[in-house]
């Protein structure tokens, strides 16, 4: 009977995730490679009362979230000189492995790490950076340093080899499956793209954030109105039942 | 005086609902593309007039809702969302059933088939759109371009009378009997999104009118209840 008890309090629960992932955006926003989580809303479905009338009307029941979504938009590239940064201008992933599972990263700040025989690229996390053939790739103390241009090539200063990094675009990034530290498993339904995607990879430069304070900003204003407003209608909802209660003196 | 006092409880639980769908206003003044709900009643004595009393005793009142179907204000967002700019819906398939909506977003499914943001098949005029690419457009007649080369127009279609028309939830519409289609000239933007048209104002004031009704309300039935007491009282004395 009293929709309207429900109705406010779910929508307060709904702006209580909204403040959730505001939070999270705005406390990683000095986070290099962080991607934005957005949350959308929908209306819940309508229910049909026949009774009161000739045809029936339909009456909402609320309002629900609808789906977070990471936005893959580019975050600013910033010059480090730092030959082990690597950071993708537009679109691009770069594979990882540990030796078990395949991830994918936007890139970050790689070093070589001991494995068995020899030195090996590798993120902090212990994931080995993939060739284009899936394998390790090594740098020994003759290759010296070494330059990557903008399609992933690896030239080492002091030796002829040569590798490839393995790169990935997806054409519905969003369906990647979140590890964090800007580290991605491949989900359901992700699709690579198996045209020339827009590929420049950059050495030396790091990507930041693409999280806009002001926009949070503006978001977590609104629901905070959202979140008062909805309150208010609990409590006049509680008046007219109190109103109710009281018919008979 | 036994039919006033029904008249008013049934006002007060027609006022109910009335609160109901002004709060579900309000839970979704966040939601895109939502467009806001009144309840309109019509009232006991125009039924009274037309019906037959004994046959309508449990309508006293009719209820029905209207909802408000101009256009909330477009905001820029990302490209692969859009919105109508004018009246008018897309069509979309969702299990099965064809509905209608403001638009939505852009997506693609696992079978490579054009969908919006509940993975509804967005559809065009030859049905489907299989779009396995990542650069999709849409011009603003409803030409969808994808990488550039013309694939299909979506069914931008517009409705006669919008009271044939009815929600369904996730922002989507589905028609009553009798509904007609028409053309349409509205626009689709690209990159936009609607917001939704609810106007927090209008629904906080419509809010405190039906709390101090709700009062009036009771306030009559008191008195109501006094006159009766009175009543029975005074004819026992005698």
């Amino acid at each position: 009977m009293n929709n309207a008890y429900y109705i406010a309090a779910n929508s307060m629960l709904c702006q209580e995730k909204m403040f959730d992932v505001i939070s999270g955006n705005v406390s990683n926003i000095n986070t290099n490679g962080y991607k934005k989580t957005s949350v959308s809303f929908s209306d819940l479905m309508y229910s049909l009362r026949e009774k009161e009338s000739e045809e029936g009307y339909a009456i909402g029941n609320g309002i629900t979230v609808n789906e977070y979504r990471k936005d893959f938009s580019y975050g600013d590239l910033k010059v480090t000189g730092n030959m082990f940064d690597l950071a993708f201008e537009k679109d691009g992933f770069l594979s990882l492995s540990d030796g078990t599972e395949q991830v994918f990263t936007r890139g970050g700040t790689f070093q070589l790490s001991k494995y068995e025989d020899g030195f090996y690229l590798a993120n902090s996390e212990g994931y080995f950076l993939l060739d284009e053939y899936g394998d390790k790739i090594q740098v020994s103390d003759e290759d010296g340093a070494f330059v990557i241009d903008i399609n992933g090539n690896i030239a080492f200063k002091n030796s002829d080899r040569k590798a490839k990094l393995a790169i990935n675009s997806f054409g519905n990034p969003e369906n990647l499956e979140v590890l964090g530290n800007n580290l991605y498993k491949a989900g359901n339904g992700l699709k690579e793209n198996t045209q020339d995607a827009d590929i420049i990879l950059r050495q030396g430069s790091i990507e930041q954030s693409n999280v806009n304070i002001s926009v949070e900003m503006t978001d977590l204003i609104q629901a905070q109105r959202l979140y008062q407003m909805n309150s208010k209608v609990l409590q006049v909802m509680d008046e007219i039942s109190g109103i109710a209660n009281r018919l008979r003196k | 005086m036994e039919i006033g006092l029904q008249q008013l409880g049934k006002s007060l639980l027609s006022l109910n609902t009335q609160f109901s769908v002004i709060s579900n206003n309000i839970a979704n003044s966040v939601t895109d593309r939502y467009k806001g709900d009144t309840l309109t009643v019509r009232s006991f004595s125009d039924y009274f007039i037309q019906e037959d009393h004994e046959s309508n005793k449990e309508k006293l009142f009719d209820l029905s809702i209207n909802t408000d179907f101009t256009q909330g204000e477009l905001y820029e967002s990302d490209a692969s969302s859009f919105a109508l700019d004018g009246n008018g819906f897309i069509t979309v398939r969702y299990q099965d059933n064809t509905y209608y909506s403001r638009g939505g977003a852009l997506n693609v499914d696992n079978e490579g088939y054009l969908v919006d943001q509940h993975g509804a098949y967005i559809l065009g005029s030859g049905g489907m759109i299989f779009a396995d690419t990542k650069d999709i457009s849409i011009s603003s007649d409803g030409n969808v371009l994808l990488d550039g080369i013309y694939a299909d127009t979506l069914q931008v279609v517009d409705f006669e009378d919008y009271s044939r028309v009815s929600k369904t939830g996730m922002d989507y519409y589905s028609l009553k009997e009798g509904a007609v289609i028409i053309d349409t000239d509205a626009k689709i933007k690209q990159g936009y999104s609607e917001k939704s048209n609810v106007s927090m104002t209008n629904e906080y004031l419509r809010m405190m009118d039906i709390s101090n009704k709700f009062e009036t309300n009771q306030v009559v039935i008191q008195i109501l209840d006094e006159m009766n007491g009175k009543t029975i009282n005074t004819i026992a004395a005698f």
